[in-house]
């Protein structure tokens, strides 16, 4: 049944404390006090698609429903923002194309290997990029070149996979770009080549699930843009540390523009590029 | 961190780390406030504030300020002695009198980070410091501080000779929100150094004089410090206001291009009153600007409020284009756009839905079709039935399939029938089944019942209820748990006679998801039959265990040991209805006295409004303990209504 149009139930103090601790304990997520109406509004069609008629309602189903999984899954989605585009942050990529690449590519000339990865990578708009940019170089034709893309929403990587994008996606794509890399299906809309997909390869993953974090293997670079801003400090650190672990010593982490790893003590060294600073794990560690 | 190179200084920052805080470490975290790197006097700062706040550690903090040519030491124990707290404050007060009055201005914006009350009379004082710089701090702490008698001097410092000082004490007011009366604030507005702050502070006043000139100061050069003085002010638009900032908007030149600056301006203040500007106006032009301002969440209720306001045409401009303005905005603007959008939606807006669902943004397509399903209008059929066939969508496109039923039963069902007869998917099996003539619905569950998919069969059990018990009899011996789930939840729906050999069965499952819509359904059927197994079902975990208590109490054969046995389990939320359900006897008052020391938060604020319901005067005496004992400040104030509302008895 339909909800009225005005019929948005209020977020009490109570079920946004309760929501803010279970949606902690998932995966990290910190949600600020002064968000409550945002969460409430964000959260508001869940509500009416299930027929719940309060929050308390929804914090028992993301408990105790047997589709919780899916839900809580639902729920981050929808509370944090996964804003994404092809070459966003333009300036930072400009960096790793031109800087970054190459050094990647001298230190690996030997084993001819590339690996890349796009945590929390949404709908897959970042690891294809990726891959853009790395063919765009010529530096590693005929080289073993993978990037992994994983999110934490199961919804968002069947969008990944299907690698096609309408106009919102594209918004900063070049009309050179396009005729490069994607495939004209419909008007409007496009698929990434099978050439650039091919190489991209993508997985479910809680940044905080230590166990599957093992079945990545060690990464050149990992891209991880907006996505440490939401969570809490504990979890940003635990997220951090592993992206340490999965780095190869001397391999580079790119955050987002507004992200830092300065309220915090880690080993990574910062590397100041033309137009960007990044995070590197020292040859030596 | 450190910058590849800069390890030295990063060895030194562990080194204080590992050192911790005690009393050995205290020379050494002194010392760091000396230190060249700002990220180590930082982190010794911090260390500091955590040690116990004796009398020498506060003068030795204060002997670091008193440090000329350390400016970063200076600043670190300044830093330091502001999260020292109330300890710090006499020697701080002290200090105020110090010979060098760069001391004294430490003083003074420490007391102010401090906040004390007790601070107020000296730094009262300190505003006729020989020193400009000490009496602009002491201005400045006074309003961070606040009272009555810092607020009377702030307003006495209005007249000061020195312009500096009156721009301080009209912050100083502002942030009190203790705006001064009208005619000491008008010369303010005038002048150009103190313009900007008088505006604001006029915002505050709750007045139709103070409101009219608010309105005229947007035909001035001062126009944007009268657009922030209007956001200042927390009230909305009242009828009579709004006539009149919209008569006045007339005269504004550019107003439009104007206001979209200012929409996008950095500063909140300013946001807020173009806000209050474009709804005057009814400028649905600049819809797609009102939304952006939304953008930070701040004040998304006040935009979102706007664009309802603006309407129709309002959602027109956010969907227009190619690809759709709507595209183009942040995440928050989305949303609150998408929420307005989603209320305006007509008939004539469903081309621009179709376009919007077809721009390639997910959730964008699954907002388009929310919309869609409310337009009212056939031609929103075609959009929605084609969205049926992404995975991503076909849930929301179902569900606006149902809702679109209601105008256009027929083209719906027909949509729905053509998307299951090219590959049945379960939300749309369940909109046909909602919105198909019965036989036709009947047909296709009994299709649906036997497809390889489980999905697809649970949704044909979940929908069969009301058209087959054969349907249910043979989904709940299903192999799959999500099939016999979705029939025992169905099973509530069956006539009792019918349901309970099925119900029998579906609570001897030995999954817990298809136990608990089980015990779900015997409470809505009202089967007292089951009562013994339901309680057996209390011991299981918290699904099953909350389902089963929720419909014993339905039944109306919960028991006081039952409620008792539920009032222990592990699981909070089953506590919680236990205390719930028992409110209404003498032994619910009693299990909430006890709950009041439960390790759970939640549980405790349940337990006092258990007793705010149904416990006397007395139980404020335990209550009150919990209270006193209660560390957390959320609990306290919910504890606290219930509290107030036993007080009442």
């Amino acid at each position: 049944m339909p909800f009225e149009e005005d019929a948005r139930p209020l977020l009490t103090a109570e079920e946004f404390r309760l929501l803010k601790e279970l949606l902690l304990d998932a995966c990290g997520l910190q949600l600020r006090e002064d968000l409550k109406y945002v969460v409430e509004r964000r959260l508001w069609p869940r509500l009416e698609a299930l027929s719940l008629r309060d929050y308390s309602g929804y914090y028992r189903y993301l408990r105790f429903d047997a589709r919780a999984r899916e839900e809580v899954e639902l729920a981050i989605e929808l509370l944090v923002p996964h804003e994404t585009y092809f070459f966003r942050e333009p300036t930072q990529l400009g960096s790793f194309e031109r800087e970054l690449l190459p050094r990647l590519c001298q230190q690996n000339a030997s084993s001819r290997k590339l690996r890349l990865w796009s945590a929390g990578c949404s709908s897959g708009e970042e690891p294809y990029t990726l891959s853009m940019l790395i063919a765009e170089t010529g530096l590693f034709d005929g080289w073993d070149v993978q990037i992994h893309g994983t999110d934490i929403s199961r919804r968002m990587l069947t969008a990944a996979r299907a690698a096609e994008y309408g106009s919102s996606a594209l918004r900063t794509t070049t009309p050179a770009q396009l005729a490069r890399h994607f495939d004209p299906i419909s008007a409007g809309r496009f698929r990434v080549k099978a050439g650039l997909k091919n190489r991209v390869s993508f997985g479910h993953l809680n940044l905080l699930d230590e166990a599957g974090l093992k079945l990545l293997p060690r990464m050149d670079a990992i891209f991880c843009r907006n996505v440490l801003i939401y969570l809490e400090p504990a979890a940003r650190r635990k997220v951090v540390h592993s992206f340490w672990e999965q780095l190869v010593a001397g391999g580079y982490l790119l955050l987002g523009h507004s992200e830092s790893l300065l309220t915090f003590s880690t080993d990574f060294a910062l590397v100041q590029l033309t137009g960007d600073l990044v995070y590197r794990r020292p040859a030596g560690a | 961190m450190p910058l590849e190179g800069d390890e030295a200084a990063e060895a030194r920052y562990q080194q204080l780390l590992a050192a911790g805080m005690g009393e050995d470490a205290l020379e050494g975290l002194v010392a760091a406030l000396y230190d060249v790197s700002w990220r180590v006097r930082k982190l010794a700062a911090e260390l500091l504030a955590r040690v116990d706040a004796t009398p020498a550690l506060v003068d030795r903090l204060i002997h670091v300020l008193g440090d000329r040519g350390q400016t970063g030491a200076r600043n670190a124990a300044a830093m330091a002695l502001a999260q020292l707290g109330p300890p710090a404050v006499p020697s701080l007060l002290t200090l105020l009198q110090h010979p060098d009055p760069d001391q004294r201005k430490f003083a003074a914006d420490i007391l102010g980070e401090l906040r004390q009350p007790d601070a107020v009379g000296e730094l009262i004082g300190r505003l006729e410091d020989p020193d400009p710089n000490v009496c602009v701090a002491a201005a400045e702490a006074l309003g961070r501080i606040g009272g009555v008698a810092a607020g009377r001097a702030l307003e006495r410092l209005l007249d000061s000779k020195e312009p500096l000082l009156r721009l301080c004490a009209l912050e100083g007011l502002g942030q009190l929100s203790r705006p001064p009366p009208l005619p000491s604030l008008l010369p303010h507005l005038e002048a150009p150094e103190t313009a900007r702050s008088a505006w604001r502070l006029l915002g505050q006043i709750a007045h139709p004089t103070a409101f009219a000139l608010l309105c005229r100061g947007l035909l001035t050069p001062a126009r944007d410090a009268a657009l922030a003085g209007l956001g200042a002010r927390e009230v909305g638009l009242a009828a009579d206001g709004e006539g009149e900032l919209k008569v006045t908007l007339r005269h504004v030149e550019q107003a439009e291009g104007w206001l979209t600056q200012a929409l996008a301006s950095e500063e909140r203040a300013l946001r807020h009153g173009a806000l209050q500007a474009v709804q005057a106006a009814a400028l649905s032009s600049l819809a797609v600007g009102v939304a952006g301002a939304a953008e930070g969440g701040e004040l998304a209720e006040a935009a979102l409020k706007v664009l309802i306001r603006l309407g129709l045409p309002g959602a027109n401009a956010l969907l227009a284009g190619d690809p759709p303005a709507l595209t183009s905005l942040g995440r928050e603007a989305r949303s609150v756009a998408g929420e307005a959008v989603l209320r305006a939606a007509e008939p004539v807006l469903v081309p621009a839905l179709a376009a919007l669902a077809a721009a390639g943004d997910f959730e964008l397509a699954e907002l388009a079709a929310r919309a869609l399903g409310r337009s009212r209008s056939e031609a929103a059929v075609a959009p929605l039935a084609e969205m049926l066939d992404d995975d991503l969508l076909a849930a929301s496109a179902a569900r606006a399939l149902v809702t679109l039923a209601v105008t256009v039963p027929a083209q719906c069902t027909q949509a729905l029938l053509q998307s299951l007869e090219r590959r049945p998917r379960p939300h749309a099996l369940r909109a046909y089944a909602q919105v198909a003539p019965p036989a036709e619905a009947l047909a296709m569950l009994r299709r649906c019942a036997h497809e390889a998919d489980e999905r697809v069969r649970a949704a044909a059990a979940e929908a069969s209820a009301t058209l087959g018990v054969e349907l249910l009899s043979t989904a709940l011996a299903d192999e799959s748990a999500l099939v016999r789930r979705a029939a025992a939840r169905a099973l509530a729906r069956l006539a009792p006679a019918d349901a309970l050999p099925l119900l029998r069965r579906a609570l001897a499952d030995d999954e817990p998801a298809v136990l608990t819509s089980a015990a779900v359904a015997a409470g809505e059927l009202g089967a007292k039959e089951v009562t013994a197994t339901l309680e057996a079902l209390l011991a299981s975990s918290g699904a099953v265990a909350l389902a089963a208590l929720q419909s014993l109490f339905q039944l109306g054969v919960l028991s006081i040991g039952l409620l008792q046995s539920a009032a222990r389990h592990a699981d909070a939320e089953v506590v919680k209805a236990a205390l719930t359900f028992a409110a209404g006897s003498a032994e619910g008052v009693k299990l909430a006295v006890e709950r009041l020391q439960h390790p759970r938060w939640d549980v405790r604020v349940a337990a006092a409004r258990t007793l705010a319901v149904s416990g006397g005067r007395e139980t404020l005496i335990p209550l009150h303990a919990a209270l006193e004992r209660e560390t957390d400040a959320l609990t306290r104030e919910l504890m606290m209504v219930s509290a107030a509302r036993l007080a009442e008895r």
